[in-house]
């Protein structure tokens, strides 16, 4: 049963990296001069770094944290769910929260067998759903900012390297915090409770790149930038750097945390410190109601599938 | 501010150092064309038929430039938001040589222009239309420069262009006026060629504030 967590929870991080690539690799293919290989190769350092230092802090995030403890088939119908609704959703074309999902399946599946529930720290969780964004928005109109204030006295040949390396350090950024929070958390769903075993994670990081590098030049890029919002180097590098802060907090109190929430957080926050005007409301409101729906119905999946598993 | 030792890319310097010499070249094909319209005025037909060729030369040369940059910056230079304005501004510049050379020809040899529009083009309008065209290239140019100084700078020149241009436009309506009012004792071809003549030159200092608006787009996107 290990063997058949294990490999599901490859194809969870394998989907993770699709759906994320744009994330991962989007800002620094943005800049119009990074090859595509280099962009890949620092998504890959950022991952397994994030992963190694800081991906078993999240092992307990789910089982030991919202759940004392669990079944294999809890954790079978939560993998099966979130793989599912991710695979649907990363075809349409739609950011899809991992976390969000893997924590509603998890939920589902558990109430469905009337295993015990700590509900204190579900909430917890779901309550950090709605501060991280905010605290990102925050946090990204004070250091977008001092970065315009601080780039705008120099002139622009100096301020096109800045952006360059911008994009280099949002972009490991990103993947080091996906890395930790993400990554980690699906290692968690497969080998919750037993010593961390870094062959698993490794491989669960490597899928993940592959994932990445596979439909990166394909995939979601944009949706959450340029078709929502026009954003300067400036303003993106701030979400970004921004986003990444908020889920490392998370990673440190093991709570799962969605990026692609902070980073519509941190976009907006950048938008209405600089009253840009620009904003698709119509692609906001549908994000927004996504990540409403995606948990209940991963709830919802798994509190089904475990029945028959 | 520009720190060289930040900036480390040798692409992008090479780039706007390229940038410079275009702009250099265009001002020294608008300069040989104020001194073919005042070399004309003055009956010297020679020195005219001169700086006509040279203006000739002058727009070939920035051509290659363009063409040369261009490339360079479709091959990777500058941070990939900023690329299409740097061309657009390119393009601008280039418009300004191509401007000065279209209206050259009016006076080159090949356009039969009567000796008596030498003063109607050595008029105090013309004079001063000539001084604001060769006024918003520099001015352009200052604000080229002052782009790789910092925000405050360049935006403290980029209305400088603009000003000449308006300059340039009140003294050739001034011109035209002249030249309309002294329709009854010129051949009219001769004032149709002169109105011509005027209109395409101005084109000098339209396409000079046009770079100036690509400038100012490059700040906003540049500085965010």
């Amino acid at each position: 049963m290990d063997e058949l967590l294990i490999g599901l929870a490859a194809l969870l991080s394998f989907l993770f990296g699709w759906n994320n690539s744009s994330l991962i690799i989007g800002n620094l293919r943005g800049s119009g001069s990074t090859p595509f290989t280099f962009a890949v190769l620092v998504s890959v350092v950022g991952l397994v770094a994030g992963t190694m230092l800081e991906g078993p802090k999240m092992v307990g995030s789910l089982v030991g944290s919202i759940a004392p403890s669990t079944t294999s088939s809890v954790m079978l119908a939560a993998l099966l769910a979130s793989i599912a609704l991710t695979l649907g959703l990363t075809l349409a074309k739609l950011p899809v929260s991992f976390s969000m999902i893997m924590v509603g399946a998890f939920l589902g599946a558990t109430y469905s067998q009337a295993l015990p529930l700590n509900l204190g720290n579900s909430e917890r969780v779901v309550a950090f759903w709605f501060i991280a964004p905010v605290a990102t928005a925050l946090i990204t109109a004070v250091l977008y900012s001092s970065v315009s204030g601080f780039v705008s006295r120099f002139g622009i040949l100096t301020v096109d390297s800045l952006n360059r390396a911008g994009g280099l350090v949002s972009g490991l950024a990103v993947s080091y915090t996906l890395g930790a929070n993400n990554i980690g958390l699906f290692y968690g769903s497969s080998l919750a409770g037993q010593p961390i075993n870094i062959g698993v994670m490794l491989v669960l990081v490597v899928v993940a790149a592959v994932g990445v590098a596979t439909f990166g030049r394909y995939a979601l890029g944009g949706v959450i930038g340029d078709k929502m919002l026009a954003l300067s180097s400036q303003g993106v590098f701030a979400a970004f750097v921004s986003s990444s802060v908020v889920v490392w907090v998370g990673t440190q109190f093991a709570l799962p945390v969605s990026i692609s929430q902070c980073l519509l957080g941190g976009m907006l926050g950048a938008a209405y410190s600089r009253a840009i005007s620009a904003v698709n409301g119509r692609l906001v409101t549908e994000t927004l109601s996504l990540w409403v729906v995606a948990p209940l119905v991963a709830a919802g999946l798994s509190f089904v599938l475990v029945r028959f598993l | 501010m520009d720190f060289g030792f930040i900036t480390g890319s040798k692409k992008e310097h090479e780039v706007f150092s390229g940038v410079l010499s275009l702009l250099e070249t265009v001002t020294g094909t608008v300069d040989s064309f104020e001194k073919s319209v005042s070399s004309w005025a003055q009956g010297d037909t020679k020195s005219a038929n001169e700086m006509v060729e040279r203006v000739f030369e002058g727009e070939t040369k920035a051509d290659e430039i363009h063409r040369e940059l261009s490339l360079r910056i479709a091959e990777g230079a500058f941070f990939g938001g900023v690329r299409e304005d740097i061309l657009d501004l390119l393009e601008k510049i280039d418009n300004i040589a191509d401007s000065a050379k279209d209206a050259a020809r009016f006076i080159s040899s090949d356009s039969r222009l009567s000796t008596e529009a030498q003063d109607m083009l050595g008029s105090s309008d013309m004079k001063q239309f000539m001084a604001a065209l060769k006024g918003s290239v520099a001015a352009l140019t200052d604000l080229v420069r002052a782009l790789n100084q910092g925000k405050r700078e360049a935006l403290g020149k980029v209305h400088s262009v603009e000003g000449f241009e308006e300059e340039a436009d009140t003294h050739k309506d001034a011109f035209i006026k002249n030249l309309l009012s002294s329709y009854g004792s010129m051949n009219p071809v001769t004032v149709i060629q002169l109105r011509d003549f005027a209109f395409v030159a101005d084109d000098v200092a339209d396409n000079a504030e046009d770079a100036s608006d690509v400038i100012l787009v490059l700040i906003a996107k540049g500085y965010g």
